[in-house]
């Protein structure tokens, strides 16, 4: 099949099940992008996810750019980006017009809302589990985790995630270089 | 005013690195700033962009955008939203990455990120699971069924609409506000 629709329905796949931000978005486009379509290895899934997470912009949209890109170039990261973003908008404006026909009660949008909470702790549990299990790969990096846990939740960098995740992208280069030195 | 919306979103995307509640705490200051705050309500929108689907950034730029000029400018504020991590992953990525699995330091750099992001990942996710825990029996049991269910190669979309169907028929017994 074309690419470009393949790419297209994964990345609307990917963003209709992406539930309150891009980190929860990171188990999802490990199935697709690794496991269906096997686009990335995973250990270039794990690059492009650190790269994602310290650039600016969503996380899932850095990911469709780039994963577009390589299989199709400018178009295939336009139509990737292009389908991450537009299909909530697409499914926003199709809820606006249902809804005026059949009117949700507050009640009712309290228990849908509450209703998807299990599945998006599910969704970063996995997230997380898969970036665990990968770094399991190189064991010696995990050293760096009660750094990050203490950026993340004591210093200042606390409110600037990817700053905390620079820095540990950097302490890390300096440490491979002092034991070069060494 | 289409243009200062651009510019707005260009200049918040770039800025507020870190993910959508970043972006949400930063465009809240900048749509004060401009006094835009009479024009859009934006408490409510925050709260619809983030329970869609999708990119919360790009969710809520559209809505601000369009609660300020329509939907040209709901389509103006995500293309400036967009336009900056598109062009820099666009033309650094592949530079970064076909010698990063060459460069032996850029690999270095990329992995101990890899790190920060998994503790990131982690810390939200224990901040869902103690929520969901409050929640009673169903939703706790929904929840490790999916993440097994996720963890097995099941598409994660299809088991998200499995707890979604248990938990909407039995679940949230205990409300939580």
């Amino acid at each position: 099949m074309n690419e470009l629709l393949l790419l297209a329905l994964a990345f609307g796949r990917i963003s209709l099940g992406s539930f309150a931000g891009g980190l929860a978005s990171i188990a999802l486009i490990y199935h697709e992008v690794v496991i269906h379509y096997h686009w990335l290895s995973p250990e270039e899934f794990e690059q492009m996810i650190s790269l994602a997470q310290m650039s600016p912009g969503p996380i899932a949209v850095n990911a469709a750019t780039y994963i577009g890109k390589r299989l199709a170039g400018l178009p295939g990261a336009a139509v990737a980006t292009a389908f991450m973003v537009g299909t909530p908008i697409v499914l926003l404006l199709t809820i606006a017009y249902t809804i005026k026909f059949f009117p949700l009660g507050t009640k009712a949008k309290h228990k849908i809302t509450q209703s998807l909470r299990p599945g998006v702790a599910a969704l970063l549990t996995a997230s997380a589990l898969r970036l665990f299990s990968s770094s399991l790969g190189k064991p010696i990096y995990l050293l760096l985790a009660p750094l990050a846990l203490f950026l993340l939740l004591k210093s200042k960098a606390k409110d600037q995630p990817s700053l905390a995740i620079i820095l540990c992208g950097a302490l890390a280069v300096a440490t491979a270089l002092a034991a070069r030195a060494l | 005013m289409i243009k200062d919306i651009f510019f707005l979103f260009l200049k918040s995307s770039l800025l507020a690195l870190g993910g959508g509640f970043v972006f949400i705490g930063f465009i809240e200051l900048e749509i004060k700033k401009k006094s835009w705050d009479s024009l859009c309500d934006i408490p409510s929108l925050i709260a619809v962009s983030t329970s869609l689907p999708g990119p919360i950034i790009t969710n809520l730029s559209y809505l601000i955008g369009k609660s300020l000029k329509g939907s040209i400018g709901g389509l103006t504020a995500i293309l400036g939203a967009i336009l900056p991590p598109f062009l820099i992953i666009y033309f650094l990525a592949p530079l970064l990455m076909n010698q990063g699995a060459s460069n032996y330091f850029v690999a270095t750099f990329l992995r101990g990120g890899l790190i920060g992001v998994m503790v990131f990942v982690l810390l939200t996710a224990s901040r869902w699971i103690c929520a969901v825990c409050k929640m009673g029996a169903v939703s706790f049991i929904s929840y490790v069924l999916m993440t097994v269910l996720m963890l097995m190669g099941v598409h994660p979309l299809f088991a998200l609409s499995i707890g979604f169907i248990v938990n909407i028929s039995w679940g949230g017994k205990r409300d939580i506000e």
